[in-house]
């Protein structure tokens, strides 16, 4: 099965939310969805799954328009931030009610899984959505997103307000989950970090835009961190694909990525380091700063 | 197919239950009022069907306003399509007119006469004008907020204006003369409903094929 | 297996290491089973197929093999290949390094090698 998106726009006034968004999604991997807050990423995962209108392009599951279709929507699920602070009374409704509305409208539904992870997160079934914490409501979202089971399962902001033995024990569910079934996983995040192993593949959206779609390992492996005399670093990393630099007085140091035979130029006196994801999303979409 | 419409049939039963919640505190409420000069209890066992419309009312008038509020979205945030909640709020507005009217004729079955019967299509139309109102209601509180707001105010000025009747004392003998001679207009009513029906449908299928999921 | 990640080096790297360094370290033994990606999947939160990855470095280059349908083996004489190749990574990598910032320094080959043999007693 695959999830594809073509040429997707969503307009809000003049701005383009979405900006010609082209996608594909396969089955059985974990994707990552990172981009800066108001970069469009609820906006794009809301039109993948039929939840709200495009104002341009299409979206089709296995060559069938998403929209209005009920077959395709069997085999996706958009667990979304719940956000009950808003005054539209989905925060009256209870944890419990809340489930079990889902368990209608999602064919595979597996009773057994929420119920076990109910209680592994300890949740107050019989409590309104809204007198939960924002980690409890997070929690909420990943019961419904795993206990889905729909082929394509899409969690927005998955960790948000958890603590790190939360988050951590999220990650090994979702590991779990995902070698027991193979199902697509696309992660919406900004704590990077703690997901960068955990992803397969991730997609860096950047004010509406698709910057990069890339294996996370192969575009962590191929970024570099190159600092030194800014004479010697010019010199070190002259035509290679420079995205970041900074100078300090004399010193100088420049992120650049490496394709696949590149390198940085031996016999320089600089030092050469290998970034983590997050350094790698900072120096593509942190530009603006300056 | 009927997956995609069992979140209807639920609330279904739950405005019932509303209904018949807000019927029962009308009825203790205005029994209070009415002991003193109904002293027979056929008398107000009588009454208990106009509660129970007027009591449906109210539940539907609501519900249908929330619905465009807080189900609409919340259904097609969990997966549903907008056809299936477009038709599954119609069933559950139908079916809710046609379990509460069938409840009133169980309960007047006993004391029927004549002109209860004539009654039935005012009661009938009483419900079907409370979904399309609330159903208005949410659409115009979404697109301005003021207007649903004044629609609402109004709404319940009504509600507690015939309340506070019944508490001073009111003659509840009012209301059956009031619904005897609406039903002199039903013929009218019924093609005003028809008008505010259509409005709604329209105005509904518009907004759900453009509705953005927002939790 | 109970090894840190870091994040100064590929995370298929670090798996496929600390795997060849429990066997040096007879924590896994010749024709015994290693934990599936699965499992270091879980252990470390990481991806399977970056796990994968690390693994399958160790199967080309003849250190695990595979039993069809039951999982990952230690290979017979996977310590003897680990040794051959740690040694000539040490020549080639931390060998270098050492003379690199030897010469950084200033210090003469002569004055190395009296500096080891000093360290080495």
């Amino acid at each position: 099965m695959k999830l594809v998106c073509n040429d997707l726009v969503k307009t809000y006034g003049h701005k383009n939310a979405v900006d010609h968004v082209s996608l594909t999604l396969e089955q059985g991997k974990i994707y990552g969805l990172i981009g800066r807050n108001g970069a469009g990423k609820t906006t794009l995962l809301s039109m993948l799954t039929a939840q709200n209108p495009a104002t341009s392009g299409t979206v089709t599951l296995d060559g069938e328009p998403v929209w209005e279709n009920r077959r395709a929507l069997d085999h996706l699920c958009f667990s979304r931030e719940l956000n009950v602070s808003q005054e539209n009374g989905v925060g009256a409704i209870k944890v419990k009610e809340y489930l079990r509305l889902a368990s209608y409208y999602y064919p595979g539904w597996d009773s057994q899984l929420a119920k076990r992870l109910v209680e592994l997160f300890d949740l107050p079934v019989k409590k309104k959505l809204m007198k939960l914490s924002k980690g409890m409501l997070s929690m909420v979202t990943i019961v419904v997103a795993l206990a889905s089971k729909a082929a394509f399962t899409i969690l927005d902001e998955p960790v948000a307000g958890l603590d790190v033995v939360a988050r951590e024990n999220f990650y090994k569910l979702l590991l779990e989950e995902y070698a027991a079934t193979g199902r697509t996983f696309v992660i919406s995040t900004h704590i990077i970090e703690e997901a960068a192993d955990v992803l397969e593949e991730v997609i860096i959206l950047h004010q509406g835009k698709i910057l990069t779609v890339a294996n996370t390992q192969e575009l962590v492996d191929s970024a570099r961190y190159v600092s030194g005399r800014a004479e010697d670093v010019d010199a070190a990393v002259e035509g290679l694909t420079v995205c970041h630099s900074e100078t300090m007085g004399r010193s100088k140091g420049a992120t650049v990525f490496l394709k696949p035979g590149e390198q940085i130029r031996p016999g320089c006196d600089v030092t050469v380091q290998p970034i983590n994801l997050q350094k790698v999303f900072v120096a593509m979409c942190g530009e603006e700063a300056h | 197919m009927a997956r995609g419409y069992r979140f209807w049939f639920r609330y279904l039963w739950q405005t019932v239950a509303v209904g018949a919640a807000a019927a029962a505190v009308m009825f203790l409420l205005t029994g209070v009022g009415i002991n003193i000069r109904w002293v027979q209890i056929s008398g107000v066992l009588a009454g208990l069907p106009y509660y129970l419309v007027l009591g449906s009312a109210i539940a539907l008038t609501m519900i249908c306003f929330t619905t465009h509020l807080v189900y609409f979205p919340l259904v097609l945030s969990l997966g549903s399509t907008r056809r299936e909640a477009f038709l599954g709020f119609l069933l559950y507005r139908l079916g809710t007119v046609v379990v509460t009217t069938a409840l009133c004729l169980a309960l007047l079955l006993p004391t029927a006469t004549g002109e209860t019967w004539q009654l039935l299509p005012v009661w009938v139309l009483i419900l079907l004008f409370s979904c399309s109102l609330g159903s208005l209601m949410g659409l115009s509180y979404q697109k301005l907020k003021f207007l649903g707001i004044l629609m609402m105010v109004v709404l319940f000025a009504l509600v507690g204006g015939c309340v506070g009747f019944f508490l001073a004392g009111g003659e509840a003998q009012i209301f059956v003369d009031l619904f005897a001679a609406l039903g002199r207009y039903v013929v009218i009513g019924g093609i005003l409903w028809l008008l505010s029906a259509a409005l709604d449908l329209a105005l509904t299928h518009l907004a759900l094929k453009h509705r953005e999921v927002k939790l | 297996m109970n090894e840190q990640l870091t994040e100064n080096k590929s995370i298929y790297l670090q798996i496929s290491e600390m795997i060849e360094t429990d066997i040096l370290r007879e924590i896994l033994l010749e024709e015994e089973q290693v934990p599936s990606t699965n499992e270091l999947a879980k252990q470390y939160t990481i991806n399977p197929a970056t796990a994968a990855k690390g693994i399958n470095l160790l199967v080309d280059e003849g250190i695990l093999y595979k039993k069809r349908g039951i999982g990952m083996f230690v290979a017979a004489g996977a310590r003897e290949k680990i040794l051959s190749k740690r040694r000539r990574a040490f020549l080639e990598t931390e060998l270098s390094r050492l003379l690199e910032e030897a010469g950084r320094l200033g210090i003469t080959k002569e004055e190395l090698i009296d500096m080891i043999r000093e360290k080495a007693q």
